[in-house]
């Protein structure tokens, strides 16, 4: 086992390779510059302005006007040495910028993470062992719902209407969790929860059905037949084979949710990820999004593995060698 | 079903429909409980409190060489310029103006850091220092007073730094900033057709974010927070990027109120100010709905009139937007390069129509090229309203598919032509009706949407090879930028030398404070202008400012001098009594 966890980091390094030359060349290839839109916001101001002197000026304060392939090595260079870079705009840190940022999505994925099982496995497990009966129905229709229902549609309904009807809204003034941390979990309960709730809908459909498949095993029958108690039968012997498959979804989640928080944080004000990804997005800032791809890139490849590392604990057939 | 499945069913719904009852009734309640409290009388200003401002977007950092000054609101708190808007002549004391958008004119500003300036030439600017002003009390510069040397080392610095503004737009007109004695800086520059001093001297004036010298020795810039310090009515304690900014009073703030109940008072009376960002336009009124934040600017007239219905108590004030989309024809080529196509697309549009049916009503048809704003009544003698335009100008703006097919005939037309405007897809609704009122006369428009960096790429080097529709800020009412052949802004590529010719008069420096003058050409600019058609303008919306009635001494004013956003801080307070009375 240690010794395919060291490969499987080892493997990481040429992936990590490949992608910072893909975000480098790909962020600058987006069509519309950053030098137009600087170009632009100067155009807002007062005073006569010649584009085309202005951003050449911008293009040389800036260390644009060498050729890519040396900003790249420039900026690898730097990022080998922990430096991810600085904002075009600000001159901030780009590292500054992306460790006040990721705590919070993270915070915010883990939590909708752990909402989500919380709702999932106890609504699922309960569709699936009183099958056809009423409670299946509202679990199931929980779950069409939970899927179906946009999450941005529901954050946007959650704000709107209490504040119309009952004078309230949940917190919009970012709580750290190291100043107030009961403060700073009760803000991210409802965003958590929103973001959640496509999760929860699609691990109760699938716990659902593959705890009726693993139900209808031998083993269990001979479970049953032995006369052992429903607890026992599920939680010894039908569970662990359910999770597997809710392991790769959960692993796949956790992937793409870290970067996909950008509408939930937009509606309830929090400064995660992603909205600095739309920011540097719309602003064309090259070192934030190169910086926030290549971070993303990483948390992917050790989520990855963290997931298939979890097979081998709760498959014993599964063995890394 | 089994029996307990049938009751759960039963009690979920009957709970969504008591909520639901419940919850309609709600409104009723507590507007009657605020008409209650209320107690409304005159009242002496009350020192304390905090203002919570909603804000669209976060900051751009903390050093204008790093940016522009405008788009910097922390700056304004605790940074001060040169100039500011002078308050007494606003809505709080003579009403001259409203302080609702940002300027460029000198006539209304007032002295802030300077004890009075000079322009003896058009080369030259003599600072007169003002004394007894110190920095905020912390490390380096711990609350020293202000120099003649900081003011000259900020300028200077503005002026050669390359990431800094003025560096890259007014670095042309600077030649230096010096100081001549401990309390006077003497700047010299060099006016041209293309660094107009008239410019140059407004910005240094207005547009110079005072820096303590040894702060940026220390530090080398002020790029964290941390290190921001300035003469301002307020330091910032706290900043979490992308979520606030809490500002204190600076208990060694020079400033006084000039007018008023409190004239005399030591300002600012506000305790805290704290700048709250919430990007989503929901949420923001919704914080506003429920007073988690007590003042929010720019909300459509969809959303401002359907808050003032839900709290009637919520105090207003409506201006157009300064920004509206204009249609822009490239006049250097065909078919555009014909006055008589221009004036057939102009007449093939029924903008009122657009005004009534697109906007509600709640727009404004006549923009350009000067804005008749309610929030800029001091250019209200350059403005000819809609219905004084000689009759060739406002044929224009009457709807006239017929005589627009006429003109297109005689321009050799008869079938129409294709064209192409390139947008903004937040504008492919007005561009479709647009669209459809020109297939009417025969012309085949495509409407070309792209992505706003694209957009904004190909509208500052005028790439558009037919027609383009930007966002433009209303130019100031005596620049006329967007017909001026060397600006950006001139998306129709205008060179025309009746305008030239007027426009170098209200350029020239000698002339800045002949206002009579200066309206009476502007008024000629103008008629001359729409009459030629350069561009087609579309109706500007009504914008809302929106505050609860606690914040006192405030009447919808935004940016009290040139960039100074949100600076009404500094002169307003909150009654506290009040807003405990309301509920809150």
């Amino acid at each position: 086992m240690r010794s395919y966890i060291i490969r499987r980091l080892l493997l990481m390094i040429p992936t990590i390779f490949l992608v910072t030359l893909i975000v480098f060349s790909l962020s600058r290839l987006i069509p519309g510059s950053v030098l137009d839109l600087m170009v632009a916001e100067m155009s807002t101001g007062i005073g006569i302005l010649d584009p085309v002197e202005a951003k050449e000026a911008i293009r040389h304060a800036l260390d644009m006007d060498v050729p890519i392939h040396i900003q790249y090595m420039r900026w690898l260079t730097a990022v080998l040495h922990g430096d991810l870079g600085e904002s075009l705009w600000t001159g901030v840190s780009v590292t500054k910028q992306l460790m006040r940022a990721f705590p919070v999505s993270v915070e915010l994925v883990l939590m909708g993470l752990l909402i989500a099982l919380l709702i999932a496995f106890p609504i699922g497990l309960y569709s699936a062992l009183r099958q056809d009966t009423g409670g299946d129905y509202i679990g199931r229709t929980i779950a069409i719902l939970a899927i179906s229902l946009p999450n941005f549609w529901i954050a946007t309904m959650v704000i709107v209407y209490p504040s119309i009807w009952w004078n309230w809204m949940p917190s919009i003034d970012y709580i750290p969790f190291t100043s107030n941390p009961i403060g700073n979990l009760l803000q991210f309960l409802l965003p958590a929860t929103i973001l959640g709730m496509l999760m929860a809908g699609v691990i109760m459909r699938m716990l659902r059905t593959m705890m009726l498949e693993v139900m209808r095993q031998d083993y269990i029958r001979t479970a049953w037949a032995k006369g052992l108690r429903e607890k026992t039968v599920v939680m010894r012997h039908a569970l662990k084979n359910t999770l597997i498959p809710v392991i790769t979804l959960i692993g796949l989640y956790m992937a793409t949710m870290i970067g996909g928080t950008v509408i939930i944080e937009q509606i309830f004000s929090l400064p995660g990820i992603g909205r600095l990804m739309i920011h540097a997005l719309d602003r064309r800032d090259y070192p934030i999004i190169s910086g926030i791809n290549l971070a993303l890139c990483f948390i992917v490849l050790m989520i990855n593995l963290v997931t298939d590392l979890t097979y081998a604990y709760l498959d014993p057939r599964v063995k890394y060698k | 079903m089994k029996r307990e499945g049938k009751i759960l069913i039963f009690l979920i719904i009957f709970m969504m429909l008591s909520v639901l009852i419940w919850a309609g009734g709600k409104e009723e309640v507590q507007a009657g409980a605020a008409e209650e409290k209320i107690e409304e009388k005159e009242k002496e200003p009350q020192y304390g409190g905090t203002l919570t401002l909603g804000l669209r977007k976060d900051t751009s950092g903390f050093d204008q060489a790093y940016g522009t000054g405008f788009s910097a609101p922390n700056l304004h708190m605790t940074n001060e310029c040169l100039t500011f808007g002078d308050w007494s002549r606003g809505p709080a004391g003579t009403d001259e103006t409203k302080w609702g958008y940002p300027g460029r004119e000198l006539t209304y500003m007032a002295p802030c850091l300077l004890e009075s300036w000079e322009i003896p030439d058009r080369d030259h600017i003599i600072l007169h220092v003002r004394q007894g002003v110190h920095f905020q009390n912390k490390p380096p510069v711990n609350g020293r007073e202000m120099t003649a040397d900081d003011v000259a080392f900020t300028i200077n610095r503005q002026f050669t730094e390359p990431t800094a503004y003025l560096a890259r737009v007014h670095k042309g007109w600077f030649k230096s900033a010096e100081v001549t004695d401990e309390w006077t800086v003497v700047v010299t520059g060099e006016d041209s057709a293309r660094y107009p001093s008239i410019y140059t001297m407004a910005m240094v004036l207005g547009d110079e974010w005072i820096v303590p010298r040894d702060l940026i020795e220390h530090y080398g810039d002020i790029k964290d927070w941390r290190n921001a310090n300035g003469t301002g009515p307020f330091s910032l304690v706290d900043y979490v990027a992308g979520s606030h900014m809490t500002f204190d009073r600076n208990p060694t703030y020079w400033g006084k109120d000039p007018v008023g109940p409190g004239k005399g008072n030591q300002l600012p009376y506000l305790d805290h100010v704290r700048m709250q960002v919430i990007e989503d336009s929901s949420t923001r009124i919704a914080a506003m709905r429920t007073a988690k934040v007590d003042w929010i600017y720019e909300v459509g007239w969809e959303d401002g009139e359907a808050l003032l219905k839900q709290r009637p108590e919520i105090e207003y004030h409506r201006a157009q937007l300064r920004k509206w989309v204009g249609l822009f024809m490239r006049t250097d080529t065909k078919p555009f390069d014909d006055i008589r196509v221009r004036r057939a697309l102009h007449m093939a549009v029924d903008l009122q129509g657009i005004t009534d049916a697109y906007y509600g009503g709640n727009a404004v048809t006549l923009n350009f090229p000067i804005m008749n704003s309610e929030d800029w009544p001091e250019y209200k003698d350059s403005y000819v309203p809609l219905e004084e335009l000689p009759e060739s100008t406002r044929e224009l703006f009457e709807y006239k598919p017929e005589k627009a097919k006429q003109l297109l005939a005689e321009a050799g037309y008869p079938d129409g032509f294709k064209t192409n405007v390139i947008g903004e897809k937040k504008d492919a609704a007005l561009l479709s009706l647009f669209a459809g009122y020109f297939k009417d006369i025969g012309v085949d428009l495509e409407i070309k949407i792209k992505e706003p960096t694209v957009f904004k790429g190909i509208y500052n080097l005028n790439e558009h090879d037919q027609m383009i529709a930007p966002w433009l800020l209303s130019s100031h009412p005596y620049d006329f930028t967007e017909l001026d052949p060397i600006h950006d802004m001139n998306c129709s590529i205008v060179d025309d030398p009746y305008i030239n010719e007027k426009r170098a008069v209200l350029m020239a420096y000698e002339n800045k404070e002949n206002k009579a003058l200066l309206d009476k050409y502007a008024k000629e600019v103008s008629l001359y202008s729409l009459d030629k058609a350069y561009v087609i303008q579309t109706p500007a919306p009504y914008q809302y400012r929106l505050w609860w009635p606690w914040l006192k001494n405030y009447n919808g004013e935004l940016v009290v001098g040139m960039y100074n956003y949100y600076n009404f801080a500094q002169w307003v307070w909150i009654d506290q009594d009040m807003k405990k009375a309301m509920g809150y």
